[in-house]
This record gives C-alpha cells, structure tokens and sequence, in this order.
C-alpha cells in the first residue's frame, strides 16, 4: 500500500517535461501557420527532415557531440551549486589550443590526437576555474565573471589563431590540419568521426563521476545544501574548485573534438555559444546526466529539421529559439503544472497527522 | 460579547507537504492579553502569519468583530487593525528609524519627506513612552530599541490586535519588566494583545487568557488565573512531564573533549562566550542548560569548528583541535546533530540512503573513489531497521518524511559512524512523543557503550531524565555544574541558575 | 601616439559609446536594489532595437517606434518576472531564456521582413536627432564635447538624474529599496513586494529598450544581427561595481566607453594585434571590478578589526 502512494509522482517531472516541449512545439507550429506560405511542407521538413537521407541523420548524430560535450560540463559545475558558464570559453580556446598543436607540431597517428585533446582539456580545466577562485576573492557573482571571461577568451583565442595560426592566403582560417591530427571518418558517406566514441566514454566518464563516486556525492550534497554539506565535514570550497575544473576539462575537450573531428581547419570567427544549448539540455535532462545523450539527440534533430526546413521553404531555422526559450522558461518554473503535485502533497501531509495522531493516541 | 478575532477550522500546507497547522480553533476578545503557548515547531507562528496576511491560508476561515476576512497580504490585515511584531524583526537595516516607520504608509505625497517623518516618528514615540532615535540607521541599534519601532510601527499604522511573537526571547530581564509595562499601558488604551511566548512564567504573568497549541492542532483554552504552571506545560508538552529512564550506573574513566577558558565574540561584536571551560568524559551525558541565546549554540558552533573562538583551546582525546577543520574533527571522532535539521541536517531532495552516510562517504569508496552502493544500501537498510525509520523505502527522498523520522535518520547516521563523542543540540525539537523516547533510548544506549555525550537542550525535562551531570548557562559563562546521579536536580533549581539569580562558586566541570 | 587623448573629438565618442552601456546599467541597478538579478537584459536590448526600428520603418513616426520599443522592453521584462515571482522559476535560466529567444527570434524576424539574415539597411526606418544645445555648443572644446550628442545620451543623463532621486528621495524608491534588502520586512510593512518587483522590471525594460533603440535608431540607423554584443552583459559586471547606485553606475559606465573608444583608436594608430586590443574593455573592467572588490572586502575588514 505504501508504494502505490508514491507512484503517481514518479513520472511526474519527466511529465512536466514532455509536457512542456509539446507547449513549446505546438507555439512553434502556430506561428509556423501565421508567417510561412506553406506550413504543412515546412512543419513536415521540421519533423521529419532528418529522417529523410542517410547524410542528415548522421547530421543528428554529429551535431549531438558538441552539445553533449557542453550540456555535461554544465551538468558538473551546475550540480554544485554554482551557476557559472565558464564552459564556453573552455569549449573555444579547447579548439583553438587544438589547432594550434594540430599545425604547430608533428607526431604520429593517434599520439598527435590525444596530446591535442589532452593539453586542450587541461588548459579548459584552468580557465573554467578562474571565475570560481576569483569569486572567492572579490565575492563578485560567479556568473558575471564567467561570462566575461568567455568574453575575454573569445578575443584572446581569435587572435592567437590571427596572429600565430593564420594561412595567409584565401579565408580566414588556420591552415589544414594534417590528417595525423584528425579524427577521421568513421562511417563512409557521413562525416562521422571517431570523436562521437570519445563522447560515449566521457558520458559513461561523467555518469560514473557524478552518480557512482563518492566527489560526485560530495558535490550533489555541496549544490543542494551547503550548509549540510559543511557541517558533515564536506570542504565545499575545494569540492566547488575540483567540480569546475573537470567540468572546464570536458568542455576543453569537447571543443578539441569537435575542431579536428568536424572540421578541416579553423574558421570560428564569433563565439560558437553551445553553452546555452547546454545549459537547455542539462534542464531538460532533469539535471541527470543519464538522460544527456537523449535530450541533446533531440536538440540536435530539431536543429538539423530546422536547417532542412529553412532550405526548403521560406522559413529561416532560427525559428528554434522560440522553442528553445519557451521550453527552459517552463521547464524552469517550479510551479508549472504544479497544481497536480500540490494536491498530492497536501493528501499525503494529511494522511501523514492521521498516522502520527493515531500514534500518539495509542 | 462577540469576540474580535475568531479562528475557524484553519489549517495550512505548505509547499512540499509540510503540514503546520490542523484545524485549528480560537478566539479572541477585546481587551485582552491573550497568550498563545506551544512548544517549538507547534505551529504558533504559521498561525500568526496567517492571521496577519503573510502566509495563504490552505482551509478555514477567519473572522475580524464578526465579518470573515481573507487577507491577500498584511495591507489587508493592517487595514483590519491587526499589527504583528515578528521574532525576527521586520526592519530593513540600512533605513533609519524613521524611514522604517513610514515604510508602506499610504502618503499624500510621493516625495519622502525626511524631517516630517522623523518628526512625526518622535511625536508618536512620545505619545505611547517609547524611547527611540529616529535618525539612527537599524542596523547601529540595540535589540531593544528595535523591538520598540516595530511596536509604533504597527500602532502608527492603526492597529487594534497586536500580535508579538515571542517578544522576550532577546530582551533583557530589565528591557522585559519595561515592555510588560507598556503592553499593560496599551491594554488599558483598550487594545488587544496576543502575546506568544514558551516561557510559562511570563504567560502567567500578563495574560488574561491562554491558548495551547500542540504539534499544529489546539490544546484549549483556558483563563490564566485557573491553571497552574504545570498545568500549562502538560497540556503543551502532552505526555507525563518527566521521563523517567532506568540508568545503568557507569564510572566514567577517561576524558574525551576538554574545552578550557573559551572566549568567542559574534559579528556585532557582542561577547557570546566569556571563558567557558568543562570537560566530557567517557560513559557520561554532559546537559547544557540555559535560556536561549546564553551561549549554548556558540559553544557547539566552537567545539564543532563552525566558528573560530577568539580565546582558548578545545582538546578532543588530548589533541588540539582549536583551528581544527570541521573534517578533522570528525574524522578525529566526534559526531554532531545540529539543531535545525533542515537546514544543516539534510538535504531535503535527497534519498533518504544518500542522507544516511554523508558524514562517513569515504569509508563507502575504494581506492579509486569509487562508492559501493550495495555496501551503501546494506548500511541505509540496517540503520533503517535499527533506528525504526518509518519510510516506504530507502530511495524516498528524505523531505518526504514525517519530522521524527528525519530526526532518527539524522541521529542514525550520526550515532552509526563510530565516533566516541556526541554532540547533540536539541535532539528532540518538533518530534512526536513515540520518536522522542527511541531517540532517549538510542542516547542512553550509546552512553552505555562508553560514549561520552554532549547534550543541548531546551526540554529541562529531557536533560533531567537523561544527564549525569547538567551545566547552566548564563550570559555566556557556566554559572552551575549540577551532579544529577545520585538525585534529580530540580526543575526550580535549574531555572533559578538559568535565569542568573543563584551561581555556584567557583564553578569546576 | 596618444595625443588623440587632446581631442575633443576623441571625449565626444567616449560619451557617445558610454551611452547604451550606461542604459543597460542603469537597468541593472535597479534589478539589484529590486533585489533581482536579470541575465536577459541584453536580449532584452537586442529585442527593442528590433522592435523599435521595424515599428519606425513601417509607420514612418519615429515617436511611434520608440513607443513600440518601450513597450516591448516592458513587455520582455514582465515575461521575465512572471516566470521568476509568479511561477517560482530561477533568474539565471530565465534570463538566458530571454537572451536565447532575442538572439534567434531576431534574426528569424529580420529574415521575415527584411529578407536578410544581418541587417535592415534595406528598410527605411527613423533614428533619434543629434541635438545642439545653445549656448553650450559656443564654448570651445566643452562645447564640441558635449554638445551635438544623440538625443538618447541626453536621455540617458536625464534618466540617471532621475533613477537616482527616485531611489533616494521618493517613497517609491524607498519601497524598492526595502524589498530589496529585506523582502519579508516590507511585506510585513504592507508593501506589495510583487508590485514594486514588477514597477522595477518595467523600468528595466525602458532602460533597456532606449540602450537597444541607441543601437540602431541612434549611433547606427538600422539593425544589424548581435549588435548588442554583450553591453547587456558588460552592465552586469558594471552593477557589479556600483551596487546598484546609479551615480556609481554611472561612473563605472563611462570608465567603459572610455576603454571602449581607447581601442577604437588604438586600433587606428597602432600596430598591436587589433583581436587582443578587443579584449581590453572586458579586461579593464575586470581588473576595476576586482580592485574595486578587494578594496571593499580590506575596508571591511579593517572595520571590523578596528571593533574588537
């Protein structure tokens, strides 16, 4: 008997969810009918589009990697209590620190690829720490710092490419990376790469970090109550340090990856911004780090129909920040659809006085 | 006579489930000092807020002179006559006086007016004998002084039912005897006080009438000249007053944690600890007695490295631990259950499993840090059966609990990581009847292990029935070390120190 | 190489790109003294200087955009506090929600109306007047600095004035600032902490329209795609600094156009690496903010020291 009590609330964030991007989707097709002339094709295109070809569905997949990537760096930091967004300039020096040891020096098949990573993670590791130890010091909101130090790096990157990395001739972009840097294709017809297997490691990587050891426990504990955390012996500051470093050192990572997996050379001239994908999807997963890999696919085959949708029709793929807003701003809100919880809650703390009052009689 | 204010069958749940009141009913009549008495956690201060508009009532009804009345915000009750003064004062600490009296008056003009008000805030001081400094910022006055704007606070804005939520807790004796005398003044204006309090002495003696609140629900109501002291605290603590514990005799052989001549001053600088020394020993409960805010949550806060004393060491095993990090200690061998155990106890969306081994997740990893989570799930579901925490299962988030059985999770965990010292700060607090005697036998049991155990509490009866030797605390030094083994100290003779009129000398513990 | 630092010319820019960073400030002072933190208030810019240019170009009444454009910035800004007061969301998500759907929605309206997915140069839309002040333009260098400006920087002085005596002086502005500090002491006080929560988010949102509206109806005469390009942010780090005092903000703001224009003609004279250079303004206020920080936290502590 007790255990049916409490069944009916198991589902019901991931209902909150689903219910929230169908709210989101279903404002999207709206608008969709109100300006496109032909809104059956372009919502088709939207839904469907990637299914269509083999070389879109792998689209998916590929566009997946770096907001899986970003969404779990954010998932680290964010579980601790600290809303910092760090991440992003991790992601891009992680490309541009990968460039740079993709040209800049030779080594074999293999080794080339994981000093770039590595070097890329570790030095993303530094950065994301930096608005953590600075708000320690000067108490200024982490997240103000974060994000002008994404500021900062987006500049200090680009011109470390402008000054150091630059091909001389045709557009601008770093030379082409030699093949030993690469992440090569996986499958033939797709450019798949080898940097999605990678991705599946630091997923089983951060799962087992987060929900199996006891500093991913430790950093649970830190971001829900820090008070408790302190008084049961809990460093929280060291653990707050620890958390944004290898969050930095995924992100870091994610952006090497995507650099020599998805491209030939380096032509990011403004900030590539996944971070905010990411922050979406870690919501969206519920702050789970199970459910990434699902919610950032979504993500990316929304992206993908979108962009099949904006070459078929006349609508552009932007279209997608409305759901993208919609979603985290109902997603967020506590009490959307809270109205189910509270009757439940309200039953169970009266069911509850009855016990203790039957109790206490006795 | 009809009464001014009626209470109707009113409850309230919060968000999250947490139910504070059940159907409650009262009444009051004009003209009266009505006192509102209940232990901690009874729920008498979810009741005043939802009288003055602060919180949305779940059912019920309330009734002002007869006309039922919702209030959508304290404007509404303000309009209605009804001013509260809160336990935690309601001032913005970088306003003045003055400014903080006129805060939300509905004005004529939109422009502050800063002589007027100060002016006007002096007037009205003088006209009820409340001496206050109108220019001075809230945050630059005593306590006492506060408590007096938030009284013209609400007699500025027309009120007619006052309500004080345990007014005396942070005065003075001095200050006390001042304020009782301005509320008889203001009764003899013809207004109505509810006076909240869980010190019996004061209820008995301003009240006219009483209301007994118990673990949200209403005890009756009684006039004050009709019951006793005792009468009063057995209604509110419902259960026979003392416990009466079959003790093993045990000598205690060695020392465990030794505090000697501890010095500690808080943020406003007020000396919260003037030279505490005692010293714990094996096979013994330690009580601390003494009126709130005399100290005892600022000694626990030292001995368990959440402050830094400004004086003096604490040893715990003959080792140093003054500067020791909360981590050292603990892993030195001292547990701690803090008071609030929703705040520094838990973390409330969390399995009720997970809250069980926080303190003591290293010895759960590996080497390579690794958590073994059925070594975790054999552990929970153990304490879990030993404790008799009442949970559908051990992934239940821990908020999902009744009150007592948090408690015997949290004393669970801390009880369970083998440490030889216990502190225990109001173990007790806001739990049922059936959850305080396990968590009584649970502490006898662990002394008779060879625990040494230090214990806070508020409940005299609970360091009567428990402690071998209880100390009193006033005004941040020990005034009395009571050996309570070979007879039971008295209730009287407990509040006599506590209350600073009797002090040993001498004082060694 | 720096004796452009003469020119009145050169302070006449400084308080030209002070402007719109200065709006942006102003709106988050107030979010602090509300006691609100809003992230979205640079796409709330992003979304008036849209707003205000499409509603220009089309009614052809420049005093119709700009009406537009306030509305719209109210309005995004009631969309934000709805979320965070009435549906207990958290402020950080829903400011990037805000800045999410400003970056995208613009450019999907952009490419709607104007068929482009940068600009709207191809619409014809009006733009706020420079204005020459009597007087003052007959003085010699003050009057070339301060006169001639864009009409939206003199509002900007005027809304910093009046920001400031609202604050200080006005029983609205006490209200604000005691939901600020201590919410449940002014609810307790009678205070509809929701209303004056939401007459701060409005203000915010005027504030925020006119520093968007600047953009592209003032210091350029269309809208191009991110042209807010993190001043939204910036005013953050801004309030930061100040605390939520607009005099302060102020100060802080013109620190900025300072940097801000110190590169543009850097990037003139010099021959340093024109990409770093960009960074210098993030950095200066960086390296003020951090100074200015542990100066305070030093004071502080010397206080309390000084007590013992």
């Amino acid at each position: 008997m007790k255990k049916n009590r409490l069944d009916p609330m198991k589902y019901f964030s991931v209902l909150r969810i689903v219910c929230a991007i169908a709210i989101a989707l279903a404002i999207v097709f709206v608008i969709i009918f109100f300006v496109s002339d032909m809104p059956v094709l372009a919502i088709r295109k939207l839904v469907l589009g990637p299914l269509e070809t083999k070389r879109s569905f792998f689209n998916v997949l590929e566009r997946a990697v770096p907001l899986i990537f970003s969404a779990l760096a954010l998932n680290i930091i964010l579980r601790s209590g600290v809303f910092s967004i760090a991440a992003d300039g991790s992601f891009y020096m992680g490309a541009v620190i990968a460039t740079g040891i993709a040209v800049k020096i030779q080594l074999p098949n293999v080794i080339h690829q994981c000093v770039l990573i590595l070097v890329a993670a570790i030095i993303g590791g530094f950065i994301s720490m930096l608005p953590i130890v600075l708000q320690k010091y000067t108490r200024v909101n982490a997240t103000v710092l974060s994000i002008m130090f994404n500021s900062i790096f987006f500049y200090v990157g680009y011109s470390i490419v402008s000054t150091y990395l630059l091909e001389k001739s045709g557009q601008w972009g770093s030379p082409y990376f030699p093949d030993t840097a690469r992440l090569g294709n996986m499958i033939k017809g797709t450019s798949m790469h080898w940097g999605f297997v990678i991705m599946i490691a630091v997923v089983v990587f951060v799962v087992f970090l987060m929900e199996k050891t006891s500093f991913g426990y430790k950093v649970r504990v830190t971001g829900i109550n820090s008070n408790f955390a302190k008084s049961a012996g809990i460093k929280t500051g060291k653990i707050i340090l620890g958390a944004s470093f290898i969050s930095g050192m995924v992100a870091g990572m994610g952006g090497a990856i995507e650099m020599v997996g998805m491209y030939k050379r380096f032509q990011w001239q403004s900030s590539v911004n996944y971070v905010w994908d990411g922050l979406m999807i870690h919501m969206l997963a519920n702050e789970n780090p199970y459910f990434i890999p699902l919610i950032a696919f979504f993500i990316a085959y929304l992206r993908i129909g979108a962009e099949i949708m904006s070459r078929a029709t006349d609508l552009d793929n932007e279209i997608v920040a409305f759901l993208q807003c919609i979603v985290i701003l109902l997603v967020g809100a506590e009490r959307f659809m809270y109205f189910i919880k509270k009757r439940h809650e309200q039953k169970l703390a009266l069911q509850q006085a009855e016990e203790a009052a039957l109790k206490g009689g006795a | 006579m009809e009464p001014i204010l009626e209470v109707r069958n009113l409850t309230k749940i919060y968000e999250g489930g947490v139910l504070a009141n059940h159907q409650i009913n009262f009444s009051v009549e004009e003209g009266e000092i009505h006192a509102l008495v209940g232990e901690n956690g009874a729920g008498k201060s979810t009741l005043m807020k939802m009288l003055y508009g602060m919180e949305s009532v779940t059912s019920g009804q309330i009734f002002v002179r007869g006309k039922e009345v919702t209030f959508h915000s304290s404007k509404d009750a303000i309009a209605e006559g009804i001013g509260m003064v809160h336990q935690h004062f309601m001032l913005v600490d970088s306003l003045t006086g003055a400014e903080n009296m006129m805060l939300g008056v509905e004005g004529t003009c939109f422009f502050t007016d800063r002589k007027g008000d100060i002016k006007k805030t002096q007037e009205i001081a003088a006209q009820y004998n409340f001496e206050i400094d109108a220019e001075r910022r809230v945050r630059d006055m005593s306590v006492g002084m506060k408590q007096k704007l938030e009284i013209l606070k609400i007699l500025y804005r027309g009120a007619k039912i006052l309500i004080l939520d345990e007014p005396t807790a942070v005065l003075t004796p001095q200050e006390t005897e001042e304020l009782f005398e301005r509320l008889k003044e203001l009764k003899e204006k013809g207004m109505t006080i509810i006076f909240i309090s869980h010190k019996l002495k004061e209820v008995k003696q301003i009240s006219d009438r009483i209301t007994i609140l118990k673990g949200g629900r209403t005890g009756g109501t009684y006039r004050t000249a009709d019951v006793t002291e005792e009468e009063i605290s057995r209604l509110m603590v419902g259960r026979v007053i003392s416990f009466d514990y079959d003790k093993q005799k045990l000598k205690p052989e060695k020392e465990l944690l030794r505090v000697e001549d501890l010095y500690y001053k808080d943020k406003f600088q007020v000396m919260k600890l003037g030279g505490v020394s005692f010293t714990l020993r094996d096979k013994e409960i330690l009580g601390v007695a003494g009126v709130d805010g005399n100290g005892q949550s600022e000694l626990i806060s030292v001995i368990t490295a959440e402050f830094r004393a400004n004086r003096g060491k604490v040893y715990l095993k003959g080792k140093d631990v003054t500067n020791a990090s909360i981590g050292e200690i603990r892993a030195e061998g001292l547990s701690y259950i803090p008071e609030d155990r929703m705040l520094n106890g838990c973390a409330a969306p969390m399995s009720v499993e997970e809250n069980m081994i926080v303190s003591n997740i290293d010895s759960f990893a590996n080497k390579a840090k690794m958590v073994n989570f059925r070594k975790v799930k054999e552990h929970s579901l153990h304490l879990i059966q030993e404790f008799n925490v009442k949970t559908a299962s051990e992934k239940q988030p821990i908020k999902s609990l009744s009150g007592g059985n948090i408690q015997k999770a949290i004393v669970a965990r801390e009880f369970s990581a083998g440490s030889d010292v216990l502190i225990l700060d109001q173990p007790t607090r806001g739990v049922d009847v059936g959850a305080i005697s396990f968590i009584h036998s649970k502490i006898l049991e662990m002394r008779g292990e060879g625990n040494g155990i230090l214990l806070v509490s508020a409940d005299l009866n609970e360091l009567i029935s428990l402690s071998d030797r209880i100390l009193v605390m006033h005004k941040g030094k020990i005034v009395a070390c009571l050996d309570n083994t070979k007879e039971k100290v008295s209730e009287e003779e407990l509040g006599l120190y506590m209350l600073g009129i009797k002090t040993q000398e001498g004082v060694s513990a | 190489m720096l004796q452009f630092l003469m020119s009145p010319n050169f302070w006449a820019s400084v308080l030209a790109s002070t402007t719109p960073v200065l709006l942006a400030t102003l709106a988050a002072n107030i979010m602090t003294k509300a006691g609100l933190f809003n992230l979205g208030i640079e796409g709330t810019m992003l979304i008036c200087a849209l707003g205000g240019v499409l509603t220009s170009a089309f009614t052809g009444s420049l005093l119709m955009g700009a009406l537009v454009g306030m509305l719209l910035g109210i309005f995004v800004s009631f969309v934000l506090g709805y979320f965070i007061l009435m549906m207990n969301a958290p402020m950080n998500a829903c400011g990037v929600a805000i800045n999410l759907a400003a970056t995208g929605g613009t450019v999907f309206i952009l490419v709607m109306i104007c068929g482009s997915k940068n600009n709207s140069s191809s619409l014809v839309s009006s733009f706020f007047p420079s204005v020459n002040i009597p007087l003052l333009q007959n003085i010699p260098v003050l009057g070339q600095i301060l006169s001639g400006q864009n009409f939206v920087t003199y509002l900007s002085w005027i809304f910093v004035a009046l920001c400031y005596y609202m604050l200080y002086h006005t029983k609205l502005g006490l209200n604000i600032r005691a939901v600020g500090e201590n919410e449940e002491a002014a609810r307790s006080a009678g205070i509809n902490v929701l209303a004056m929560k939401f007459i701060a988010l409005a203000l915010c949102g005027v504030f925020c329209a006119f520093g968007g509206m600047y953009l592209s109806m003032g210091s350029m005469h269309f809208f191009t795609a991110g042209m807010v390009s993190g001043r939204g942010f910036l005013s953050l780090a801004m309030d930061a600094i100040a605390q939520g005092n607009p005099l302060i903000g102020c100060a802080s703001s013109f620190l900025y156009g300072f940097s801000d224009t110190i590169t543009v003609y850097l990037q003139l004279y010099s021959q340093l690496d024109l990409q770093l250079i960009s960074a210098f303004p993030y950095l200066f206020i960086l390296v003020v903010l951090i100074i200015i920080q542990f100066v305070r936290s030093r004071i502080e502590k010397k206080k309390q020291q000084s007590q013992i």
